[in-house]
Formats: structure tokens, sequence, C-alpha cells
């Protein structure tokens, strides 16, 4: 166990302290939107098309406006008026807010309701009364670009076709050459389906517009306010909203996971609304609208190809990807990213060349792409590398744990530049995977598979040994609308010691209250119960670019390191003065500086806060605070090697997780009781789309995973005993050798299900089941071997 | 989403009466649970309303219907229909080849083979249900149109609209969940 | 939409209302009477975040009609510190059994209802016992190890 600087009750880095926002929330007392009521609120139900692509001919709302409790129908004509019937995306597309002509995906909305309650509000939805002339729909992404096949965004000039964008990265000519020469090269199509995050809280937010100030209030739930509030005041700037006059509050959120970035309808309309009618408005929407209609996750079909030496070298990779991105490219990534960090895909392993396409088509579905814990597309190309590099061992009959041991990057070769031009940071894989070996006994394991294989039962191991990017990010290279991925901390020490500190991230459970605490507890030495943090007012914390994408700690936790380290040279500067001696010549040992030699001549941290405002030196200004903007150097790397080990029913082909261990190596570890809850957390959101989640669609655009009735969210019953373990390998880079680790289990976790499922089925020439692993596919991949 | 239903029944009346009543789109609606026949459009298309009523949820479905094809010498038609809910909640199309056989006692055999795609918040909800309603609708609809083949003229006569021409859902969803739990311990008692 | 004139004993304090037929339990808590601790996750009945105890056992208030809570007893969130934290609530914070805090009123009402029925149940027994509420942040482990805590304690002062 790594020594920690501060005492348990200080409560630096390494202690595993209560959260500090525990107890509210265990009271049910936190404050969600929902929770969120205003004098004279009226709510708002959204009208939403049954079609996957028509026209609208009509929108009646005569029935829905003799109801007693409707106040106002709104369409798209009446935001048309105000030029908000469109929306520029975070990828520079547009998307509706509501439309004029023509629907593009069941469950888009086509009109909005405002009653005096929620009930009125949805016996007006009920009353709307539209008529659709039904259009041919494009579902299947791989006829999006046929010639024949119906222009879905006919509304973009020169938009011709359904073809969105190409995105390549690597070096094509010089990895085809190294396929020409390989010795051994497969090839296998990998399908991510589509999958919803669906945070157990839904999105809504609460718009109020005092027209007598022009100011606007807006709870949202939001994992980036100040980018909505700049969005904002960009967008609908010509209606009168200026950014010094618009809040957004991002209370406390019940769950994020990327899918409360994205601006959706919903907000817009209802802050429209509340403009235009003066009246606060709430709107919620229930979970059906949640899962049919907001950003969805994954939907990439990849061909991926390794070629490699007889003896398991792996020398070049080649992904081709078509990416369904629904009716606009509403994706939530860094603006130079239209596939994210995908080009990661070389993963752990040091190949020589490599190269990448990525294809993005328009469909009639809802828009999105990355909103599921999954670092913009890193669980794609994990997923990817991890299950071909399954695929090279079972081709060569070499074992899964050695064809990765003679491939890893060593420990010495970082800082490492991959073929795709990403500088890892740090890392040991080596390291971690024996770890994980030696803990579940991986030798044992293949001796019990054996004798079960002689015995016909099905048992398999699955290993994955994955490299995270995270961080975002470096402002050369990673902006979002323009805004640069910089983050911040703004830190203020009162005269009694006692600190208030505000950030720009924002917490949707990942215990910022406490873990930021603790970073400002390491480096000044002030208890951690002293410490305030806020975070999602935009009317009082610093510009900040939100949390998703594992960014917190990268970012904004490096920031408050390096305010403190502002604050402490200032602090130094007053001790000095209260010590009467040289700054050169005082030391600082945690929490307080002393004359070096003299250790009882000495000033706490306290004595230095009120000093600041009762008797600070001439020249010097009072107060003691920082703020700091921090811009990272680089990205970080997480990694880690996960094993799982499944039985699996031959006879129904359900699978079951035995046992499933989980190493990471988050680098250095703010609060490992967090750690460890954020690892339970994401290898749960990573069993979820191995066996259970899917949202499909049938040829006519129909959603077929809607509700909670098909859309399966795995319970404590189906969620096994999560094992887990670590090492430690800081980052260089970062103040405090943290990296950030809330979605390295949602990347690593699927590949490694399903390499475990697959190798339980190898024997019988099974080489590759796309997930979900359901009952149906297991048992069809275990009979048609049979049948062959 | 698409769902194949294929049927058959044999009604004991004479094969020619049978086909021209089937082949009457007016005479048909009538045997239709919930349907109202509106008027004919001219070129073979029919305007039918068919109301709906599942528990507390009503849905009108205004349908034209369209007879695409009529073989007399091989008693076989073809049938197009296409209905959208008149709320806006979605719609359905069907598509049905029908052929009459004539069999050696005398009875016409009723085969009718259709493909039914449905589009909107039915396809969401309905998809478990669409079986189990779409037989019970086959089933009051054998019932009414042999109850007017089958029958003297009195009977036929009498057997005309009711007053409340909705098909009542709750009897045809209970039907359906009967159906639905009666497979499962068929299941259940395989085991 | 008819209306009727109801009193529902939450938290052991009558509560008067005017209510239509229609209106959800978990409405007339949160809206009607301001107890926002229980929340609203799904609409099929399947995420378990508005679960109450009704005379003792736990529902789900989104499938409730108030009207049927008329003279009845409902115990929410709020309602489970007395002179001092409740051991589930205890165990939640000890355990790290919650991170967003949207599930966990829901997760403390049924497991209340486990443990009032089950004082010392296993592992299996704990996660049988909450798979009706949903949870997407903390993988169930530490919630488990919450529910234990509790029934660890409520042992111990049951035999004192």
């Amino acid at each position: 166990m790594a020594q920690c600087k501060t005492s348990p009750e200080v409560g630096g880095m390494g202690h595993s302290v209560k959260r500090k926002e525990d107890p509210r929330f265990i009271r049910g007392q936190g404050n969600y939107v929902d929770d969120v009521v205003r004098p004279g609120m009226v709510y708002m139900d959204i009208v939403r098309s049954p079609y996957a692509h028509a026209k609208i001919k009509s929108i009646n709302t005569e029935k829905a406006l003799a109801h007693p409790g409707v106040a106002a129908v709104i369409t798209g004509e009446t935001l048309k008026e105000y030029n908000l019937h469109m929306m520029p995306t975070l990828m520079s597309d547009t998307q509706m807010v509501l439309p004029i002509d023509k629907v593009c995906y069941q469950a888009q909305e086509v009109a909005a309701v405002v009653a005096t309650d929620r009930y009125s509000a949805a016996d007006g939805v009920e009353l709307v009364e539209v008529e659709y002339e039904p259009l041919p729909v494009v579902v299947d992404p791989h006829k999006a670009t046929d010639p024949d096949a119906p222009i879905i965004r006919d509304d973009k000039e020169g938009q011709d076709s359904n073809h969105i964008f190409h995105w390549e990265a690597g070096d094509k000519s010089g990895t085809d050459e190294i396929f020409k020469n390989a010795d051994v090269t497969v090839k296998k199509d990998i399908y991510l389906p589509r999958i919803h995050v669906a945070s157990i809280e839904t999105c809504g937010c609460v718009s109020e517009f005092d027209s007598v100030t022009g100011q606007l209030t807006v709870w949202m739930t939001t994992q980036a306010p100040h980018a909505i509030r700049t969005v904002l005041a960009l967008v609908a700037g010509h209606v009168g909203l200026q950014e010094d006059k618009i809040r957004i509050i991002s209370p406390d959120i019940g769950g994020g996971f990327g899918g409360k970035v994205p601006v959706y309808p919903g907000y817009v309309i209802a802050i429209a609304a509340s403009v235009v009618t003066g009246l606060p408005i709430k709107w919620i929407e229930d979970r059906r609208e949640n899962l049919q209609a907001d950003s969805f996750a994954r939907d990439y079909h990849m061909t991926c190809e390794i070629a490699a030496d007889k003896d398991g070298t792996l020398n070049g990779l080649r992904i081709k990807t078509l990416a369904d991105h629904g009716y606009a490219d509403a994706a939530a990534n860094p603006s130079k990213w239209p596939a994210g960090m995908f080009s990661i895909c070389t993963g752990s392993y040091d190949f020589k060349n490599a190269f990448v396409e990525v294809d993005g088509v328009y469909t009639n579905k809802p828009p999105g792409g990355i909103a599921y814990r999954c670092s913009f597309r890193v669980t794609e190309a994990v997923h990817a590398i991890e299950r071909m590099v399954d695929v090279v061992a079972d081709e060569l009959g070499m074992d899964a744990a050695d064809i990765r041991m003679n491939n890893f990057i060593p420990k010495d070769a970082f800082p490492y530049k991959s073929p795709m031009g990403w500088e890892y940071d740090s890392g040991d894989y080596h390291g971690a995977l024996k770890l994980a070996m030696d803990k579940i006994g991986y030798d044992k394991l293949l001796k019990e598979q054996a004798k079960k294989r002689e015995k016909g039962e099905l048992m398999g191991i699955g290993i994955s040994s994955f490299t995270e990017v995270v961080g975002a990010g470096p402002s050369k290279d990673f902006d979002i609308l323009g805004i640069k991925m910089f983050d911040s901390s703004e830190i203020r020490i009162h005269p009694t010691g006692k600190v208030i500190a505000r950030f720009g991230t924002k917490s949707q459970g990942q215990g910022h209250e406490t873990t930021y605490a603790q970073i400002i507890a390491e480096e000044l030495g002030i208890p951690h119960t002293d410490v305030s943090v806020e975070e999602g007012d935009t009317d009082t914390a610093p510009y900040g670019l939100g949390t998703y994408a594992s960014r917190s700690t990268p970012t904004a936790g490096a920031a408050a390191a390096m305010a403190c380290r502002k604050i402490k040279d200032k602090a130094r500067k007053i001790a000095a003065h209260l010590l009467e001696a040289a700054e050169e010549d005082l030391e600082w040992e945690v929490g307080k500086f002393s004359v070096k030699g003299v250790p009882d001549k000495s000033v706490t941290i306290q004595d230095i806060a009120f000093a600041a405002y009762t008797n600070h030196p001439q020249g010097l200004e009072a107060g003691l605070e920082a703020t700091h903007y921090y811009d990272p150097p680089n990205m970080t790397y997480p990694f880690g090697s996960y094993i799982a080990v499944v039985d699996i029913d031959s006879g129904t082909g359900e699978v079951k997780v035995r046992r499933f261990l989980a190493v990471d190596d988050c680098g250095n570890i703010i609060n490992p009781m967090i750690v460890e809850g954020q690892i339970h957390g994401g290898l749960t959101q990573g069993l979820a789309p191995s066996l259970y989640e899917e949202i499909s669609y049938d040829d006519e655009g129909n959603i077929t995973g809607g509700s909670f009735m098909e859309y399966l969210v795995p319970t404590a019953v189906e969620t096994p005993n999560w094992e887990t373990d670590k090492t430690v390998t800081p980052s260089p880079h970062h103040p405090l050798g943290a990296k950030g680790v809330g979605e390295s289990p949602t990347v690593g976790a699927p590949p490694a299900i399903a390499n475990a499922v697959v190798d339980a089925l190898s024997h019988l020439g099974v080489r590759h089941i796309d997930i979900p692993l359901t009952p149906e596919k297991v048992w069809r991949a275990i009979h048609k071997q049979d049948a062959a | 989403m698409k769902v194949e239903i294929s049927k058959t029944f044999s009604i004991r009346a004479p094969i020619s009466d049978v086909w021209d009543y089937m082949t009457d789109i007016k005479s048909v609606s009538s045997c239709i649970p919930g349907a109202q026949y509106n008027e004919a459009l001219g070129d073979n298309k029919h305007s039918v309303m068919l109301n709906l009523k599942v528990g507390p949820i009503k849905s009108s479905y205004r349908s034209e219907i369209a007879i695409k094809s009529l073989d007399e010498s091989n008693y076989t038609m073809k049938i197009e229909g296409r209905g959208t809910d008149t709320k806006g909640k979605g719609g359905a199309n069907m598509e049905m080849v029908g052929k009459l056989i004539e069999k050696s006692d005398g009875t016409t055999e009723v085969n009718g083979d259709s493909s039914v795609t449905i589009q909107g918040m039915l396809a969401q909800f309905g998809s478990r249900m669409i079986e189990d309603v779409s037989n019970q609708i086959f089933v009051q609809f054998t019932q009414s149109l042999c109850a007017k083949l089958e029958g003297s003229s009195e009977d036929i006569k009498n057997s005309s609209q009711e007053s409340d021409n909705t098909l009542s859902g709750t009897a045809v969803a209970g039907a359906a969940i009967k159906g639905i739990a009666g497979r499962l311990i068929g299941v259940l008692k395989k085991k | 939409m008819a209306t009727q004139t109801i009193t529902v004993n939450i938290n052991g304090e009558a509560k008067t209302a005017k209510v239509e037929d229609r209106l959800l339990l978990v409405h007339l808590i949160r809206d009607n009477h301001g107890l926002t601790g229980t929340h609203i996750g799904c609409d099929t009945t399947h995420c378990g975040a508005c679960t109450v105890l009704l005379d003792g056992t736990a529902v789900k208030s989104c499938t409730v009609f108030a009207v049927q809570a008329n003279g009845k007893d409902v115990t929410t969130i709020e309602g489970m510190e007395g002179d001092a934290l409740h051991p589930l609530q205890e165990g939640f914070m000890e355990e790290h059994g919650l991170q967003c805090g949207f599930c966990t009123p829901g997760m403390i009402m049924s497991s209340k209802h486990l443990l009032d029925k089950n004082l010392n149940p296993s592992e299996e027994e704990i996660r049988w016992g909450i798979s009706g509420n949903l949870c997407r942040c903390t993988g169930y482990v530490n919630i488990v190890k919450a529910v234990q805590y509790a029934s660890n304690k409520l042992q111990e002062t049951s035999a004192d």
C-alpha cells in the first residue's frame, strides 16, 4: 500500500475518506432538476412522430388548445418566427428543434404542449392531431449510399447523398505494404450495435426568463453547463439573450455517462417557450422518450484486419468503419475528431504500422454516437483490437495471454508514439496482465477448461488488455465548437482557514465534492472536511468544458493542484513576513511553513490565511486565492488487464459470468474507495452491452428497444461480484500523476466477455460473435458448428 | 415491422356465393369487427374506417382498401389496404392474397395469406400482441361471415349492424393474454 | 376528470389533498406534498426509483394510484431518519453504496422491506431483494455491502 503523505484527518491523496455529497442523498435531500419548483411554473410535454421518415401535412392544435389546462402549443412554425427551429450540432451539422416539412426519425419532436400541470400537458399531447405522409426510410447504413436511397437531409444545400464524412488516420500505403508481405492475415466484421446509456434520471430542464431584467436561468441536466451557456448566447443572441444574462445551473445530476452532454430539442423548446410566454417552464422527459430520442452510442460496423508473423508478432492493423449517425451528426466529439479517438485502436501493442478509415452516414434514426461512457469511441477501438488479437491467436493456435505478452509495448518504451500519432505517457502492460493472471489463477483455469471440454461442458476464459486515452485535451488538438478543452479551478481560502473551491467540471456521481477537496488537502494540508467544492452554476464557477470522457481529474484536478501551488507561493511570502525570515529559508511540510533548522518557528496554513486578511505584508495584495486554467500538455493513458471466466449452457445458450477480475492502472489514486466504485459501475455498464443491451430498428424504422421492457439494464441478480486490483504507473506530465478512470471498465469489459464466450466455443470452430451475446446468438453459434 | 398471417377456414356455402360476397368490399366490411364502410372511391378503391379499442385506448384508422386483381376463373383475389391513425400515431399497410377452393362436399375453403407492415406506436407496443389480436379479429370475422352466408336470408337481415361497431379490445386483449399465457403454460408443461 | 379528497399518513403525518382519480402516488408524494426524495426513473415499473413503503410493504409508487393510499401509511426516504440515521442510511454512506444518489432512496426503501422480512439475508437473497431497483452507477457490489452493514447493525441492536 502506497504511503499517504497526509494523515487520514487531512485526507489527501490515497485516503478512502467518506463522501461529502452522501449526507444529502441518503436523506432524499438531493436537488435534481425535477425537484426544482418555481413560482408560477408550468409544464411542457412533447408530441412525437410515429414515423421514421414522413412529410408533415398538417398539425391540428385546436382540440389541444380547447383543453382547459393547456396554455399553448408550439410547433416548428412558431419557432421559425424566431429562427430557432434549427440548431447547430457539436460537429457543425444542423438538427431540427421542431420540424417544418418532415420528420426524420421515430419519436422525433413534432410539437410541444405547455399546460398548467403534468397531466394536462400529457392530455394535450394526445389531443394534437398530426397528419403525416410516410416517406421511404433508410434504416440499414450499408444501403444509405445506394443510388436509389432517399436523401434524408435534403434540407441541406449541396447534400446529394446520405454520406456525411470520410475520415482517415495512419499510413495507408505503408500498412498495405505490410499486409502484402505478411505471413498471416486475419479479417473479421465486427459490429457494435446501438445502445443507450439510460441513466436512472432522464433529461429535463426548468427554464425561467425575467423579461424585466432580461435574465434567463435554466436548471438543466447537463454535464457541461458553460458550453451550453455559450452555445445559447451564440444561437439565440438574435432574440435578445446575452451571455452575461444567461445562467445555467446544473444541480445534482442522476447519472450522465455522456447522455447529458448533447443539447436536446426539448431544452431549446422549453427555453424558447419560457422567453416567449414569460412563464417558468419545466420539461422532464419520460423513459421511453429518453431511450427513443436521446443520443445513442456505438452503431459502428467495423471491418478489421491484422497482418502478423507466423510467431504471432503483430505488424499491421487496418480497420474500415461504417458509422451510423442517425439523421444528423450530433455526436459530442471535439470538433476535429468526427470519429473521436478511434485511432487509439493499435491499443497496447507495438504495431509497425496501421491505417483506419471511417465513413459516417445518415439514417432515419435519432442522432448521436458517443453517449455511453466511451471516451469518444475508445470502446469501439478497444473492442476491435482486443477481439482481433484473439482472432490472430486462434488462427495461430497461440494462447491469448502469450500473444499479448509478446506484443505489448514494453515499460521502458514510454513515452511511446503510436503509428497513429498518439504519445502514450506511461504504461506497464506486462505488469497489469501478469497481476491479473496470477490473481485469477490463469493456469489453473486452463486446466479446468480442458477437463470440462472433455465432458462437453462449455467454459471460457477471456482477456482484455486495453489502453485508454482520456483527459481531453491539449488546446492545439481539442476544442468543442471552437472552445478549447482546458479546465479550471478557482480556490479561495477564508480568514478562518476554510476553503471554497469552484470548478469548470460537473460531477454526476463521480464524487468531485470529495476528490477535489482531497487534492486541495494534499497540496495545502488543509483538512478535506474544511474544503467546500462547488460546480455547475455558470454564474459562479470558472469556465470549463464539463465532465465526460474521464477528463475531470486530468484537467480540472490538475488545475486544482496548480492553483494550490500558486496559493502556496503567496503563502510562503506571508509566512516569511509572519516569521520574519527570508522566503528561501522556509521549508514546507504538510500544512505549514517552518524556518529551516528551527522547526518550532512555524506557521500553519490557517495562520497564514488569517494573516492574509489581517496582517498581510505591505506591497502584497490581501487575500489568499488563485485561479488556474489548465491546458493539459497531453492526454493521459490509463490501462488495465481484465480476465473474465464464463460458463455457457449448451442447451439454452445462456452465458453466466462466473468470475471477472479487473486490474486497473489509473496512475496515482485520489480516493481508492471512489475509484473502486467507478470501476464496479463501469464494469456493469460493460457487462450490459455484452449480454443484454441493444436498441434495434425494424425495416420501417420502428424502434424495437424503446422501453425497459425490451432494453435490458442489468439488476443486482445479473451482475457478478466484481473483483478488482490495481497497479500504479503515474502519469509523468500530470501534476498529481493521476490519469482518470471512469470509463476504463466500460471500455475494457465487453471484449473480455466476448473473448471468453468465443474461447468457450473455439473448439467448435467459432471465431467471432458480435455482442450482445444473447442466448439465441450463442446457441446458434454452438449448433451451426455442430451442423457443419 | 412486418407480420405474416396465413389463415384457412371453411364455409358451408357454394363457391360462387362466397366469391360474390367476398369480392364485395362493402359486404365484407360488415363482417370485420370494428369496420365501417364509408364509400366507394372509384377505380376499385374503397374508404373504410376501422375502430379499435384496446382497454381504454381508442384508435381509429382511416383506411383505403384497393382491389388489385380479381381472377374469377381461379377464384383468386389480391387486395391492398393502407390505414393511418386519425390522430397521427402511425399506421399499417396490408397486402393480401385470397384464394377460394371448392371442396367435394360442397363447402368452400377460403385461404388468405397476408403481409402486414406496421409503423408507429403500435409496432412498439403491439408487436407481441399483434399475432393474437389478429387471430381474434379473424375468429370474429369468420363467425360473422359464416353466419351471413350459411344461414337463411332472415339470419342475414338480423345480423346487420350493432349499435357500437367497435372491436372490443378488452375481449381481444383478454383472449390474447390467455393465448400468450396458454403458450407459456404449454412450454412449462413440456419441461 | 373526477376528483376526491384523500388523506394519506406520510411518515407519520396525516396529509390531505384533493386529487384526480388518475393521480399517481409518486406525484402525490413529490408534487402535492413536496417530498422530492422519491424519484421517477422510468414508465414501465422497472427501475424502482419510486419505491416507498405502503403499510410496511415496498411498492413502486409510480404504479399505485394516490387514491389507493387513502387512509393508509406511506413511508418515504424522508421518514427513515429518526433521532439518528437508520442503519441502512449509515450503511450506504459507510460502504460507498451510492454515487449519483438517484436510485438511492428507492434502494433504501426496498432494502428496508427486505430486512423487515428477513433480518439476516444471504448475499443471494439481498441481490434478489433489490432486483426491482436499477442502478447504473455502482455495479451493486457496495449496495450489497451496505445492506449487510445494516443487517449486522440491526441484529446487534436487537440483541441488546
